[in-house]
């Protein structure tokens, strides 16, 4: 009996990491992973001391609050959302963490108090957002002033301190000699991704961001999904802005805003698609790690705070393009 | 009496904003004596100018369904090249035109970013909202830097009675005016922000559009950072800081729609005068300037809100009397 194979085709296996069929799920995840290396190469020849332990600690520790948020922006960009109001919840759920803990000393309280103001935040813009037919950015965009507004206005511009000192080595002391906060974090990708990808809730999540329509049609409550990942991303920044006031030792309203950029730019850098549907917690972790050694790294060449601007702008613009090229690319002309 | 009837219902449905505004004047002028005062109503008339400028700009780049969140660092990053010592002691029009240059340089960047690559507005923006701040930062080195007395000209001087400022608002109110309802170009970005498929099977420069939206918009930010830093006096590191915010507002408060496509250049000089207006009123009750940031983010989620559920409705359950409401971003997308 003749084969009825076509000459063409080659029945020699070839590498699983050639064969997108055997290729598993979480190794396109790993796509940023190489300028990762290329960065830490080239900045480790430039500089003394990138490597060292210490050093290597201290990346990660500065990286917590902008890795803890970049989980909820994950979620809201893989929906094809956008969440500007980030640094004004970290504001916000950290003065109000830190209010209760310096006028009642009770640390849990506390905790749980910034977290319900956080979350509550953003269950109101996730609201507003998936029932109306609003830009999320215009609506996140005007929550990021009214809730920096309101929590300027409440704290009277103050820092709200101090706080106590086991509050604050809750950013410093921990098992191995690396920060609870660090360790928070890295649980925290953990769960995260089990519940994008084992859980009918991310699975959802992931559908309402590659096709509204087809998830609707299919029964799914766009509406309910939109909301709750407004909330999840409020109750992250909830969580970064504890984490920030036992950094700082105290927390001011404005505390969060400058970390805007650092934060959605984490999630760009990694590849998660900004038009929703595509991407992961693994992508968003390279992309905090790459920003976490880029500015490290551009401290230790001394450069000022106004250059690292600059560089880290440049940066995520590239980025940013390299996946809609990277994209074009795979589709074909 | 019946055609003034039509008349005021027409001007209503075009223009919304006005009564609120007037309104807006009149119970502020009767809360706070002082208010209701020519000086006062010139105070507000030059504070609003350089956000006129700027959300005359912005309405070209939210006409084509763009975002531009960079509009402040671009004020701040002109004011720096201002006082930098290359133009800070050269003469005034040299001065102008360096910096109009300039802004028009930047807006370029952005617009051609937006144009040529598949990144969204709104991340390009805001990177280069990191990149302009960093710039500007470069070369004050965060100092407060003195603008020399013929710089200040520009806010301080008038022509005729009329403030330079205002001078500079109107005429880019009605350039803007003109360049959006007169122009090939007007036409086409309504045309890109109404349907941009649509504009592309057309035939039309859609690339060479949003690119021109953008530069047109840094153009007008480095105007309106002229104007600004002129009544200040000087450069500082904070100028244009949460701009972005009160351009975007304006220029939706004024109708003009985020999803692009519709749209006036009277609504944002209304949208600027009513959200000065409002701070004014805020500084004479003597309110914290935080609330501001809450005024104005919440007239901005209640205009989105509002835009979103649409006025055309609200109108026809008021049986407003309609106008043909064959809008001329319709146009490309029906032919």
């Amino acid at each position: 009996m003749p084969s009825t194979v076509p000459a063409t085709y080659s029945t020699k296996r070839t590498s699983w990491l050639r064969d997108p069929a055997r290729r598993p799920g979480w190794f396109a995840d790993l796509s940023m992973l190489p300028a990762l290396v290329v960065l830490i190469a080239v900045l480790s020849l430039l500089t003394d001391g990138l490597l060292t332990p210490s050093n290597i600690t201290n990346v990660f520790s500065q990286s917590a609050v902008v890795a803890i948020a970049a989980i909820g922006a994950t979620f809201v960009i893989l929906t094809g959302g956008i969440d500007l109001s980030t640094g004004g919840v970290i504001g916000a759920s950290g003065v109000a963490g830190a209010w209760i803990i310096t006028s009642t000393g009770n640390v849990p309280a506390g905790v749980a108090a910034g977290l319900l103001t956080g979350t509550a935040i953003g269950l109101v813009v996730g609201a507003v957002v998936a029932r109306m037919p609003v830009v999320p950015f215009a609506v996140t965009l005007a929550a990021l002033y009214v809730v920096s507004g309101g929590t300027t206005l409440l704290s009277h511009g103050k820092t709200i301190a101090p706080v106590p000192s086991g509050f604050i080595g809750f950013s410093i002391d921990g098992p191995g000699g690396v920060p609870y906060s660090v360790w928070l974090a890295v649980v925290l990708y953990a769960i995260a991704q089990l519940v994008l990808t084992r859980t009918a809730w991310g699975r959802r999540v992931l559908h309402v961001g590659a096709n509204v329509e087809v998830a609707r049609i299919s029964g799914v409550s766009v509406t309910h999904v939109k909301t709750s990942v407004y909330a999840v991303a409020g109750l992250f920044s909830a969580i970064a802005g504890i984490v920030l006031t036992s950094g700082l030792a105290g927390a001011g309203a404005g505390m969060g805003s400058p970390l805007l950029l650092n934060i959605v730019g984490a999630v760009v850098l990694g590849g998660t698609g900004l038009t929703g549907g595509r991407g992961s917690l693994l992508r968003t972790g390279i992309g905090v790690l790459f920003l976490g050694f880029l500015s490290n790294g551009m401290s230790l060449l001394g450069l000022a705070s106004f250059d690292q601007q600059i560089v880290t702008g440049v940066i995520i613009f590239i980025a940013a393009s390299a996946d809609g090229l990277h994209r074009r690319l795979r589709r074909g002309p | 009496m019946k055609s003034a009837y039509k008349w005021s219902v027409l001007a209503l449905r075009r223009q919304p904003l006005l009564p609120v505004w007037v309104v807006l004047l009149l119970t502020l002028s009767g809360l706070y004596s002082g208010f209701g005062t020519t000086a006062n109503f010139r105070n507000i008339a030059i504070q609003a100018s350089p956000l006129i400028i700027a959300a005359v700009g912005a309405t070209f780049v939210i006409m084509t369904a763009g975002i531009d969140l960079s509009v402040g660092s671009t004020l701040f990053l002109a004011a720096a090249i201002e006082s930098s010592q290359a133009l800070i002691s050269a003469p005034t029009g040299v001065v102008f035109l360096a910096i109009a240059a300039a802004g028009l340089l930047m807006g370029l960047l952005n617009g051609v970013a937006v144009a040529m690559t598949r990144v969204p507005a709104l991340i390009v923006t805001l990177a280069s909202m990191q990149v302009f701040r960093g710039a500007g930062g470069h070369i004050t080195g965060q100092q407060n830097i003195d603008l020399p007395a013929h710089l200040r000209g520009i806010g301080t001087g008038s022509l005729l009675g009329v403030p330079a400022p205002v001078l500079l608002a109107a005429a880019t109110a009605i350039g803007g005016g003109m360049l959006f309802s007169r122009t090939v170009f007007g036409r086409y970005t309504q045309a890109v922000g109404s349907n941009r498929a649509a504009a592309l099977n057309g035939g039309l420069p859609v690339r060479t559009v949003t690119a021109g939206a953008y530069a047109l918009a840094g153009l007008l930010a480095a105007v309106a950072s002229l104007t600004q830093t002129a009544r200040l006096g000087a450069v500082q590191p904070s100028i244009g800081d949460g701009y972005e915010l009160t351009v975007i507002t304006a220029v939706v408060l004024g109708g003009t729609s985020l999803f692009g496509g519709r749209g006036s250049i009277t609504g944002p000089v209304l949208g600027a005068l009513v959200l000065t207006t409002a701070q004014t009123g805020l500084v004479f009750s003597g309110a914290s300037p935080y609330v501001f940031d809450i005024v104005r983010g919440g007239v901005l989620l209640t205009a989105v809100i509002a835009a979103g559920m649409r006025w055309r409705n609200l109108a026809q359950t008021l049986r407003l009397p309609g106008r043909s409401s064959s809008g001329g971003g319709r146009m490309i997308s029906s032919a």
